[in-house]
C-alpha cells in the first residue's frame, strides 16, 4: 500500500544546486506549453517501467546488432573470418532473429519513449555539464534507434523513401547506435537498478485485489497495464510477421512482407530475371558453364552435359538478409564434384559468376575451401524436381547451405578456381 | 562514424543526417504529442474499469498500424508476384478483428471472475 503513496523526489537536492543552475533558473523560462510547471506530473511508476522497457530494448538491440554485425561478416568478410557451411540452418535463424527481433521493437521503443519524454520537457534545458552531455548523448540513441527500427522495416516491406543506400546507411548508423546505447546503459544503470529493486514486495498478499502492485497514473492506468500492453503488442507484432520465416505460422503472419508458400515454384524471389537482365542470355541454347582457373582440365558444360552429370539432391532453405526464407529440395551438381572433374587442387576456393552485369551488386560470390568442398554446395539445375523458373537461376544457380540469399548467386556462366 | 565518411558516396551524409534527425523531431515534435494529447483526451472519459484493456488494445493497433504501413506503401514489382504479395489493409483489419475480440473476452472473464469473489 506504502508504495503507491511514496512521494516522488525530485533529482538533485535543493542544497546541492549549482551556481549554472541558478543563472539557468533566473533566464527568463516559458512557463507555456509542455514546459508550464506540472503540464508533466512525473508519474510514480515512470521509472520502474522505463527501468524494464531499457532491459527489453537492451535486449532486443543486442541482438539486432550482433545477428546484423555478423550477416554483414559472412558478407563482407575481414581477413581473418570464416563462415562454416555447417549447421545449415544457422544463418536463417540468426537473420531470422534480427528482423524479427527489430520489429518486435518497434513498440517497445515507442513505449519506451512515451515513458521518457516528458523529461525531455524540462526547464531550465540542463541542471549541469553532465547532465548537457547525457541530453546531448540522447540524440544519437533516439535518433538512431528510430533510424534503425524505421530503415529496417521500410527496406524489407520496398517503402524506401531515402536515396542513400540501405545497407551502407543502416550499418553505420548501427554503430552510432550502439555506441549511444552503452554510454546511456552506462549512465543509467544504477538508476535502473534503484528503480527495479523497490520493486521488491515485502509480503505478498494474493487475496486481497492488489492496488499496490500498480498504483494507476495520472491517465489512471495502471504500470502493470501499460507494461503489458507494450508486451503484447511486441508479441502480436511478432506473430503477425514471422511467419516470413516460421512456416507453420505463414497463414496467421498476415502482415509479413512475405510469404514463404508464395512464388514461383512456391519459393519467393528477390530479384527476377527481368531486373536483373538476363532473360535473353539465360534463355539462350549456346548457354555454356565454364570452369577455369586453378584447374588442370578447364571445362565448358552445355546444359546437356550439366543434365548428364552425377545429380546430387540436398534440402536447402534460401535465407534472405530480408528475414525470410523458404526451405526446398534442390537437384544438381556437387561444387566439389565440378571441381574434381575439373581437377582443381584439394582446398581450393571458387569465385561463381552469373550472367548478370559484371560489377553490379550480387553478380559473383565467393566460396572458400571448406565452403566448397560440403556435399550440400550445389550448382542446381532444379527445384523440387522441376527445372529452375528462370527467376530461380535458370538455367543453374548455386545453393549452398548456411548462406545469406545474395550470395546464392543464380544464373550461373562460370566457376573460376582459386 | 568512420564508415559514414568513407563511404559517403553510398551514405550520402546529409540526407543521413536529415532522416537521422528528422525521424527524432518527427518522433518527439509530431508522433509523442498526438498520443499523449489522444491519452490526455480519452483517458478520463473512459470508465476506470475499462482502462487498462483499452489500452491495452489501443496499443497493440497502433504498433499493428505501424508494422501494417510499411507494407501498405511499399513498391510491388509487376514483375514478381512474390513481394508483398498479401493483401495488407485486409489483414490489418483482422488483426484488428482479433485483438479487440481478445480484449473483450479477457475483460469480460476477468470482469466475472471478480464477482464472483465478491460474492464469497
Amino acid at each position: 500500500m506504502v508504495r503507491g503513496a511514496r512521494p516522488v523526489t525530485a533529482g538533485t537536492p535543493a542544497g546541492r544546486r549549482s551556481a549554472l543552475d541558478g543563472r539557468l533558473r533566473r533566464l527568463a523560462p516559458p512557463r507555456v506549453g509542455p514546459f508550464r510547471a506540472g503540464a508533466f506530473r512525473p508519474r510514480p511508476d515512470a521509472e520502474r517501467s522505463a527501468a524494464w522497457l531499457g532491459i527489453a530494448l537492451g535486449v532486443a538491440f543486442g541482438v539486432c546488432f550482433l545477428t546484423g554485425l555478423l550477416s554483414h561478416a559472412i558478407q563482407h568478410p575481414p581477413v581473418w573470418f570464416s563462415w562454416p557451411p555447417r549447421p545449415l540452418w544457422l544463418y536463417r535463424v540468426t537473420q531470422g532473429l534480427h528482423v524479427a527481433t527489430g520489429i518486435a521493437a518497434i513498440p517497445l521503443l515507442l513505449a519506451k519513449l512515451y515513458v521518457v519524454v516528458p523529461r525531455f520537457w524540462t526547464w531550465p534545458p540542463f541542471r549541469s555539464a553532465g547532465h548537457l552531455v547525457e541530453r546531448i548523448t540522447l540524440v544519437p540513441l533516439v535518433g538512431g534507434s528510430l533510424f534503425m527500427l524505421f530503415t529496417g522495416i521500410g527496406s524489407i516491406s520496398r517503402m524506401r523513401p531515402w536515396g542513400f543506400s540501405f545497407p551502407a546507411a543502416h550499418y553505420a548508423a548501427s554503430w552510432i547506435t550502439i555506441g549511444a546505447l552503452v554510454a546511456h546503459v552506462g549512465a543509467k544503470l544504477h538508476v535502473a537498478a534503484r528503480a527495479l529493486a523497490r520493486e521488491r514486495p515485502a509480503v505478498a498478499a494474493p487475496s486481497v485485489p492488489a492496488p499496490s502492485v500498480s498504483a494507476p497514473s495520472r491517465s489512471g492506468v495502471t504500470r502493470r497495464a501499460f507494461l503489458g500492453s507494450a508486451a503484447a503488442a511486441a508479441g502480436v507484432v511478432t506473430v503477425a510477421t514471422v511467419g516470413q520465416t516460421v512456416r507453420p505460422l505463414a497463414s496467421v503472419s498476415v502482415l509479413a512482407p512475405r510469404d514463404p508458400r508464395v512464388g514461383p515454384q512456391g519459393v519467393p524471389v528477390n530479384r527476377t530475371a527481368r531486373s536483373a537482365g538476363v532473360i535473353e542470355a539465360a534463355m539462350d541454347p549456346a548457354f555454356r558453364l565454364r570452369v577455369t582457373g586453378d584447374v588442370t582440365t578447364p571445362l565448358e558444360l552445355s546444359l546437356d552435359d550439366l543434365r548428364a552429370a552425377p545429380r546430387h539432391r540436398a534440402v536447402l532453405p534460401v535465407t534472405c538478409v530480408d528475414g525470410w526464407s523458404a526451405t526446398a529440395t534442390w537437384g544438381g551438381i556437387a561444387v566439389r564434384d565440378l571441381l574434381a572433374m575439373a581437377g582443381a587442387p584439394q582446398g581450393a576456393a571458387a569465385e561463381v559468376v552469373s550472367l548478370q552485369e559484371p560489377g553490379t551488386a550480387y553478380a559473383s560470390s565467393e566460396l572458400d575451401a571448406a565452403q566448397a568442398a560440403d556435399p550440400d554446395a550445389l550448382l542446381a539445375l532444379e527445384l523440387d524436381g522441376e527445372p529452375l523458373h528462370i527467376d530461380h537461376g535458370y538455367p543453374v544457380r548455386l545453393i549452398a547451405p548456411n548462406r545469406p540469399g545474395v550470395l546464392q548467386t543464380k544464373w550461373v556462366t562460370a566457376v573460376v578456381v582459386r | 562514424m568512420w564508415t559514414l565518411v568513407q563511404r559517403s558516396g553510398a551514405t550520402r551524409p546529409a540526407e543521413f543526417a536529415a532522416w537521422f534527425l528528422g525521424l527524432a523531431l518527427a518522433h518527439d515534435l509530431v508522433f509523442a504529442p498526438l498520443v499523449a494529447g489522444l491519452a490526455v483526451l480519452l483517458g478520463p472519459r473512459v470508465p476506470p474499469r475499462l482502462r487498462g484493456p483499452i489500452v491495452v488494445g489501443a496499443v497493440v493497433s497502433g504498433a499493428l498500424v505501424l508494422v501494417a504501413l510499411p507494407p501498405i506503401l511499399g513498391d510491388r514489382a509487376a514483375d514478381n508476384a512474390s513481394l508483398l504479395p498479401r493483401d495488407y489493409g485486409a489483414g490489418l483489419l483482422m488483426a484488428f478483428a482479433v485483438t479487440w475480440a481478445a480484449v473483450a473476452v479477457g475483460t469480460w472473464v476477468r470482469a466475472r471472475s471478480d464477482r464472483r469473489r465478491g460474492d464469497r
